[in-house]
């Protein structure tokens, strides 16, 4: 930092201090230096909004507040910068606080020399630097590791895929006539398919843990029935074994809990999976009791005790890293990606809770965990009661799904930056809101052709299209409806210009970026239902958007000559006869979509249709009624040549 | 019965048509836009499926998207509860979060977590009475 351009404030309410200042100021150099005194707390803060400094000189008494609590605000407010407190004693108590407050040094009065102070904000001023690139660092860190998760969850839903094929396959080739000897290998081969399959669950689960924001619904649930549930599921490998799987539920037990069943039903499986997988013989204990916790709170808290091989004790905190296992040598008995218990210290740290071991080897190991979980009371606010649901493969075993009361809105969200996509998507989502997001102003325009929704939040500054343009775009595209859907701009600005520009572009309102949850669900109810407490239009049906949809599908806006249209549509045609007397899917496939594109293009869906029956019967196999949907086509297609000028059906 | 399914990879199509077609008609759709197109055809025509076969992962228009279009033609012709087409969402994707959706916001009558086993499927319908 070259000293000679610095820009100083100086927050300090005494005359005296402020000359004393700015003769070491001065005589640091003599030129260049830039020195602003502010008077008062306030005068202080306003000046550091107003322009920037490379370092702020704080005094220990300001008005009736400290310089302590100056910093913390502006550390509190945004403000990045290093702060030295003047102070006229020097103990270790005022050392403990200046840290404590964020400062970054303190320089004591009566030892203030040019020299010492110089060095003093050249030491602040570099050490800044170095904490602000730490959090870079880690910032980036961070952003890769998440990457990271995102890939290996990628990847294992990528290979799910082809193992589906697999799976099925083999099932298919189970029932042709094979001998027994072909069945044994085929039963084999389906058997490392679906442990295969185990591992992916497994990976994805980590990867899912891994990755920040991804909550689970919160529902009301019964601990003990959960507890059950899980224990059940794993009863049928212990008893394999030829182990006891015991349970013990304390009486004081609530009936009823609100949290992330989901996820706790998580840590129970993998600790009983791991206890069974690791006892030979002996017993696996769960016993689940509830703590007492803050007002409305219990500490549920968990033991799985097993009598298996045990973890010695210098490894017991390295069993909770990804990828471990006590035994990790080629010749391990157990099997498995050891991700286990990782993912479950994730998600026992994300819910707030806490984990421990207390294992010796050969001794057997007790896994303990507590997490804090509201208490619902009986006087609870109505949460309707989701329908029984059929199907016997989901069993939520009674959990209730959380709704308010408000109507249910589907909002289109574009903004650039994720984070505000995750943060404003989540919040919704959890008050039964649909969300669909947009990246930018044009995938906005895109979604908003494509769905109907109840509202737009719309970031005013994005790539490609920004949020002004893309709200002109739609409300021009409601001029043809004569709707009008409610924008609201998502904004960081507080200043009118920038509101108002807003309004002017044809948004409804604006919500602030740091709006809290409660507000950001008040507002966009509020202008839904100032726009729908109007006209109330009926909803378009969905048959209606669907056309809306075919009809707004034209790949590119040339415009195509009607007549070269039809003639393309002809010629295909008879190209689709070709395919169906050899029989060519492929081929079929590849003239049925030019042809229902040129359809779309001439909004005839008379022409869409009958092109998609000729391939639904192709795929069926029904060769001859495909022969009779090109018929029904083509007699469509002279039709239009007879009536010319394209006048179809829509 | 008569079947829709809807499936954007070509094996799991295979595999689904294998399956299905020895108790009827089968008809294959390649993705959510289609398989509504189907439908509304099929009901225009009078011929309406019985079931639906469809995965949520799709290019154009998911299955989510897709079951919630299907419902909403239901409606709009005033299709009884019971007269309903069942519709089994299958997917790749066991999270809660994607369940939930498929059953409570799209109206799915069941749920299968891939890979598809023949008698997990069949059970299924079984349930459903649609096959002995």
């Amino acid at each position: 930092m070259n000293i000679e351009s610095l820009r100083i404030l100086l927050v300090d309410d005494s005359e005296d201090d402020v000359i004393i200042i700015q003769n070491c100021v001065n005589g640091i150099s003599e030129t260049g230096v830039h020195l602003d005194c502010a008077r008062t707390f306030n005068d202080g803060h306003s000046r550091l909004s107003g322009s920037q400094y490379d370092v702020c000189l704080v005094d220990y008494h300001l008005d009736r507040k400290t310089g302590f609590e100056f910093i913390r605000e502006a550390i509190e407010r945004g403000f990045n910068l290093p702060f030295i407190i003047i102070t006229g004693q020097d103990d270790n108590q005022v050392e403990r606080l200046v840290l404590a407050a964020g400062a970054t040094d303190y320089l004591v009065k009566n030892e203030l020399k040019p020299a010492i102070l110089g060095r003093a904000i050249r030491y602040a001023i570099e050490r800044k630097r170095v904490e602000k690139q730490i959090a870079l660092a880690r910032d980036e860190a961070l952003e890769s590791d998440n990457a990271k998760s995102e890939f290996i969850a990628n990847m294992s839903h990528e290979m799910r895929t082809p193992m589906n094929g697999v799976i099925g396959m083999l099932d298919l080739l189970a029932e042709t006539e094979i001998n027994s000897k072909q069945r044994e290998y085929l039963m084999l081969a389906r058997f490392s398919a679906k442990s295969m399959i185990t591992i992916l669950d497994r990976i994805l689960d980590y990867a899912s843990s891994c990755e920040a924001g991804r909550d689970h619904l919160l529902t009301e649930f019964n601990p003990r029935g959960l507890a059950e549930k899980i224990a059940n599921s794993m009863q049928y490998n212990a008893e394999h074994k030829g182990l006891h799987l015991t349970r013990i539920y304390s009486s004081d037990l609530p009936e009823l809990l609100f949290g992330d069943a989901v996820s706790l039903g998580k840590i129970l499986h993998h600790l009983l999976e791991n206890a069974i997988k690791f006892t030979e013989q002996g017993s696996v204990a769960l016993s689940l009791k509830s703590n007492p916790g803050k007002e409305g709170y219990i500490r549920l808290s968990c033991e799985i005790r097993d009598t298996g091989i045990g973890v010695p004790e210098d490894q017991h905190e390295a069993v909770f890293s990804p990828f471990h296992q006590v035994d990790g040598s080629f010749t391990r008995r157990f099997g498995g990606v050891g991700l286990g218990l990782s993912i479950v210290v994730r998600i026992v740290e994300k819910m707030g809770g806490e984990i421990g071991i207390k294992s010796r080897k050969g001794e057997g190991s007790c896994f303990s965990f507590t997490l804090p979980m509201r208490v619902v009371t009986e006087n609870k606010p109505s949460s309707s009661q989701i329908d029984d649901i059929g199907g016997s493969v989901l069993n939520l075993q009674g959990e209730k799904l959380i709704t308010g009361q408000n109507r249910k809105l589907k909002v289109l969200l574009a903004d650039d930056s994720k984070v505000t996509r995750t943060v404003f998507s989540h919040i919704l989502e959890k008050n039964g809101h649909q969300v669909v997001t947009a990246n930018d102003g044009s995938e906005a325009v895109a979604r908003f052709q494509q769905e109907s929704f109840d509202a737009i939040l719309m970031d005013v500054q994005m790539p490609l299209m920004n949020g002004l343009n893309a709200t002109r775009m739609i409300r021009a595209k409601e001029l043809t409806t004569g709707a009008h859907i409610p924008i609201l701009a998502l904004t960081a600005s507080d200043t009118k210009n920038d509101l108002e520009k807003c309004l002017q572009t044809g948004m409804d309102g604006y919500i602030h970026k740091n709006v809290t949850a409660a507000e950001l669900l008040e507002t966009l109810a509020s202008y839904v239902n100032k726009v729908s407490g109007g006209e109330n239009p009926e909803p378009k049906s969905f048959a209606a958007r669907v056309g809306d949809l075919s009809a707004e599908l034209t790949p590119d806006n040339d415009v195509v000559q009607p007549e070269d249209n039809e003639r393309c549509m002809k010629t295909l045609c008879r190209y689709l006869h070709e395919a169906l007397e050899y029989r060519n899917e492929a081929l079929m496939e590849k003239y049925s979509l030019s042809l229902k594109r040129l359809a779309s293009q001439a909004k005839s869906s008379k022409v869409a249709d009958e092109t998609f029956r000729v391939q639904l019967a192709f795929r069926r196999g029904d060769f001859d009624k495909a022969a009779l949907h090109l018929a029904a086509l083509e007699s469509i297609l002279s039709e239009v040549a007879v009536g010319k000028g394209f006048k179809f059906d829509m | 019965m008569k079947t829709l399914i809807v499936e954007d990879d070509f094996i799991s199509r295979r595999i689904l048509k294998e399956i299905l077609t020895p108790y009827g008609e089968c008809d294959i759709a390649i993705d959510g836009e289609e398989a509504v197109q189907a439908f509304r055809m099929a009901t225009d025509e009078n011929v309406p499926y019985d079931l639906v076969c469809m995965d949520i992962m799709m290019p154009n228009m998911d299955g989510q998207e897709a079951l919630k279009a299907i419902r909403s033609i239901e409606k709009g012709r005033g299709v009884s509860e019971e007269d309903e087409v069942k519709v089994v969402m299958t997917t790749a994707l066991g999270d809660p979060k994607t369940v939930v959706e498929a059953f409570y916001r799209g109206g799915a009558t069941a749920y299968i977590v891939k890979p598809i086993g023949k008698q997990k499927l069949l059970q299924e319908l079984r349930d459903f009475k649609l096959i002995l």
